[in-house]
């Protein structure tokens, strides 16, 4: 009954109307979230490196070849690049001086895969391991190592096709061990290695910098070369200027690396853009249904007053309108979360075919906008129709 | 719950030379349990003083009095819990839906709380001969049923005052006896005082003091 006497099937259209413009507004908006979220997953995953991140060299020239000149980097090299505004900190790679051999025991120790090897090593802290599976505390025989994600990728699709090997994940090779017999000053011990990580960006097997420095100190036969490759932190990889500045310098980087940075860069923008207009859409979706309540209102102002004048609560008129409004709301919200949840799964099929990997379900952050827009348009709704009663008592 | 007027003066009246009148700009104490009759030609604010005992104008100097409460300092709730147990009205233009059937117009007040029961409220329809109309919607029903109408959902409510606003101008001498006689059967039940303006017609009911206006 207090439909026919609040409502008068009024306002019907402007509600469904605000209804729908709320509904492209916030998909929009609560997509773009999710979307940007999963990118960002997608660019972060599986590298041990923050997103700052980047390792250059110098080419290698026929100069070079000839012992003419060579590729290492002098100090005031390393000063000229950690002057550069964009470049926070400058970390040289420490390179092994002493004879490695490393073995590692596939299919029940039959076969082995033996190689000569080297190490390299960078500052614990700029690697992204968690320090329960990094590091090495001497003399310890045990070390844990990084290694480059193509190493696993030419296993598992070469080596182990070759000779009829079973296939690994990173996460099982975690529990193999390398032998590792190293050599030099006249000794030769035997250390065991496990395998912490690996990254698509670094070319490097990596160790611990305190093992680094150990070894290097107990075994190492010649004199530390300058060092030729350098990790480069900065503030942001997308600067324009970066590129420039190693071109002319002739340094050579992973181009991936910096596309990456741009990529993610417009992504932000192309983002930004679209939750600007989503932002707007909403708010224009925001002011339909407040405009709405108030025209319901008014059209209703005579049924009102005399609902006030016989002794109702304002607080009882106003919950009946805002009670028909939060069902408005849950019903957009639930909407909304089901359209965003479908898209996101045609996404992850379509990004699956092409073999990336995204995590499943609705991000975090896209329940918190959600819950934020409703709770805004709820408060604002429910201050406008206050005023509003307010008018006619 | 005696109401006191003190130097009521509605805004459109100040100007007016009021020392003739029995209520404006005087003290007038209106005593519970007791029966008014308000009087006056047309035009001279009947209805603003019933309207603002009801607390629907606010346009006066002076104050209205009740116990400890000020009509001018009431807030709004204040105002809902007054007309929901103190002060009942049967209003100008009686104000009925007309979108609403009898039963309705009813059932929104009846949402609030009641004084009397269900079989209570449909012996005084049946009382008043609007029984058959009741399933109807009130636009299609004349003033006078409506009036009786009207009368009923005043008397659903507990209150100490009742304020009725012309209340039989439409009905004929019988429904007039019998409408007085409800009317005054639930106030003596209930203790209440009542407020009746008219144009000079003290239609057979019982009254304690008339207020020339």
């Amino acid at each position: 009954m207090l439909r026919k006497v609040l409502w008068k099937n009024q306002g019907l259209g402007k509600l469904i109307l605000a209804s729908i413009g709320a509904f492209l507004g916030l998909f929009l908006f609560l997509f773009s979230i999710q979307f940007y979220q999963d990118i960002q997953s997608l660019l972060a995953k599986d590298d041990l490196f923050g997103a700052g991140f980047l390792v250059i060299n110098k080419e290698v020239s026929l100069l070079n070849m000839a012992g003419v000149g060579n590729t290492g980097f002098r100090d005031n090299e390393l000063e000229d690049l950690k002057a550069q505004s964009y470049i926070e900190d400058v970390a040289p790679f420490v390179h092994s001086t002493f004879r490695t051999y490393a073995s590692i025991g596939l299919g029940g120790q039959e076969q082995e895969i033996r190689t000569d090897i080297f190490f390299e090593s960078i500052p614990d802290a700029y690697l992204d391991i968690n320090a329960e599976k990094w590091g090495w505390e001497g003399p310890a025989d045990e070390i844990s190592i990084a290694l480059p994600a193509d190493y696993l990728k030419l296993y598992n699709f070469g080596f182990s096709q070759s000779y009829g090997l079973p296939q690994v994940s990173s996460g099982t090779i975690g529990m193999a061990r390398l032998k590792l017999k190293i050599s030099g000053k006249g000794r030769t011990e035997t250390f065991y290695a496990r395998i912490a990580g690996f990254s698509d960006r670094i070319n490097a097997i990596l160790v611990p910098q305190g093992f680094m420095e150990y070894a290097n100190e107990r075994f190492g036969d010649r004199e530390a070369r300058k060092p030729s490759r350098v990790l480069v932190v900065c503030n942001d990889p997308a600067h324009p200027d970066l590129e420039q500045y190693l071109k002319e310098e002739g340094y050579e980087t992973n181009r991936e690396k910096l596309k990456n940075s741009r990529m993610q860069s417009v992504l932000r923008i192309v983002v930004g853009v679209l939750a600007g207009i989503s932002v707007l859409i909403i708010s224009l979706a925001l002011i339909v249904f407040t405009l709405s309540f108030q025209l319901i209102i008014t059209g209703a102002a005579e049924e009102i007053q005399l609902m006030l004048h016989l002794g109702t609560r304002e607080g009882a008129i106003a919950g009946y309108y805002l009670k028909s409004f939060s069902l408005i709301l849950s019903g957009l919200g639930l909407g909304i979360i089901g359209v965003v949840g479908y898209v996101k799964g045609l996404v992850i099929d379509v990004l699956q075919e092409r073999g990336f990997e995204i995590p499943e379900g609705i991000d975090a952050a896209v329940w918190l906008s959600l819950m934020v827009v409703l709770g805004v348009f709820m408060l604002v709704n429910t201050v406008s129709i206050f005023q509003s009663l307010r008018k006619l008592a | 719950m005696d109401l006191r007027l003190q130097k009521v003066v509605p805004v459109p009246l100040r100007d007016w030379n009021l020392s003739q009148s029995g209520v404006w700009n005087q003290e007038v104490l209106l005593e519970c349990g007791k029966s008014y009759l308000v009087t006056s030609p047309s035009g001279k604010g009947k209805s603003t003083l019933l309207n603002l005992l009801y607390g629907i104008r606010r346009d006066f100097d002076g104050e209205v009095v009740a116990g400890n409460r000020k009509w001018s300092h009431l807030k709004r709730n204040q105002w809902a819990t007054l007309r929901q147990t103190e002060i009942s009205m049967v209003f100008q233009g009686l104000r009925l839906l007309p979108q609403l059937s009898g039963w309705e117009n009813l059932r929104l007040k009846s949402r609030l709380p009641l004084h009397v029961t269900e079989s209570r409220m449909r012996e005084m329809v049946e009382l008043l001969g609007i029984v058959d109309l009741m399933g109807k919607k009130c636009a299609f029903w004349s003033y006078g049923q409506r009036q009786r109408l009207a009368i009923i959902r005043a008397l659903l409510q507990p209150f100490h005052w009742l304020l009725l606003d012309e209340p039989f101008s439409h009905l004929d001498r019988d429904n007039i006896a019998l409408a007085a006689q409800l009317i005054q059967d639930e106030c003596q039940q209930r203790n209440a005082g009542v407020l009746i303006a008219s144009l000079g017609d003290d239609y057979e009911l019982k009254l304690d003091a008339q207020l020339a206006l």
